[in-house]
């Protein structure tokens, strides 16, 4: 399993709050964004290693 | 995966070239002339065209319905993440803070309003459809409920719940119930007290802003089509609504 302490830990909890409340329409935008492709290439990675 | 569907791919003409030739065969060997060589071919036609196209129909089904399923099953996944990643986990790190500082009431305030923000930001972009709008009202006094802070579509809501209307004792009597409401269309189901006309929206849910102890207000959050909001995003909007109230509790 991968391991990224970059996104990960209290400073880049608080670095992601930061975020959110100076624009949260822009914050959510890209969250949604990443969230899609995430859940795109796990979906993926899965129907693979199941064989399909 | 790839051999597997090339073999399927060669299936076809496979399949087609077998099913012709039987029937050619058939009119070839039984040396078939005029009339009975034309029926035998349009039969065989027909028939091919139905062996041949009617598994591919019902393949074509199978795969659109597994890639229907693939897309609720992603749209799931990503919404899971935004929620639990993006909206609660900023969330409950704000919590933290707040419980951190107790005993400081400024600055205890100033995170009460950033958990506020985050939580009408969070219930507004991250549940239901697109162009939603998240709304508080605070209680102003026991009988008053005020709107204080709202995100979503560029329109401050501008309701106020008073006691002794029918609205403003059924919102109240939700919010002392600590109970949520979800109207899926407020054109063909209305709450009581529900004027139609200047509401830009067609769906909605209250939720109540509370601990067991205390109450502070009622979180809306409102739609503009039916469909927009659904059961679901009310069990997502009770708990920003209840991490709301405990941040506000501190």
């Amino acid at each position: 399993m991968d391991v990224d302490s970059s996104s990960n830990g209290d400073a880049a909890t608080q670095r992601r709050l930061t975020q959110l409340l100076r624009d949260p329409g822009s914050y959510f935008a890209r969250a949604r964004r990443e969230a899609q492709e995430h859940a795109r290439r796990m979906l993926r990675e899965r129907l693979v290693s199941a064989g399909r | 995966m790839a051999a597997r569907d090339r073999i399927v791919r060669l299936s076809r003409p496979v399949a087609v070239t077998a099913a012709t030739a039987a029937w050619v065969v058939g009119a070839v060997v039984n040396d078939l002339q005029g009339l009975a060589l034309g029926a035998s071919l349009a039969g065989g036609a027909v028939l091919t065209v139905l062996a041949v196209g009617l598994p591919m129909i019902a393949e074509r089904r199978a795969r659109d319905r597994a890639a229907s399923a693939e897309q609720v099953a992603e749209e799931a996944a990503a919404r899971m993440q935004l929620v639990l990643d993006d909206a609660l986990e900023p969330l409950a790190y704000l919590i933290g803070r707040i419980a951190d500082r107790a005993g400081r009431r400024r600055d205890v305030r100033e995170l009460q309003g950033q958990a506020t923000v985050v939580v009408l930001a969070a219930a507004a972009e991250v549940l239901g459809a697109q162009r939603l709008r998240a709304c508080l009202f605070t209680l102003a006094g026991p009988n008053r409920l005020v709107p204080t802070a709202f995100h979503g579509r560029a329109e401050a809501p501008r309701t106020v719940f008073t006691r002794g209307t029918p609205r403003g004792d059924y919102v109240l009597e939700l919010l002392a119930r600590r109970e949520d409401l979800f109207c899926p269309d407020v054109a063909a189901d209305p709450p009581p007290g529900w004027q139609p006309g200047g509401h830009q929206y067609r769906t909605f849910l209250a939720v109540p802003v509370a601990t067991e102890q205390r109450a502070f207000g009622v979180m809306t959050i409102d739609g503009l089509h039916v469909g927009d909001l659904t059961p679901d995003d009310l069990s997502a909007a009770r708990v920003f609504a209840r991490l709301l109230a405990v941040a506000l509790a501190a």
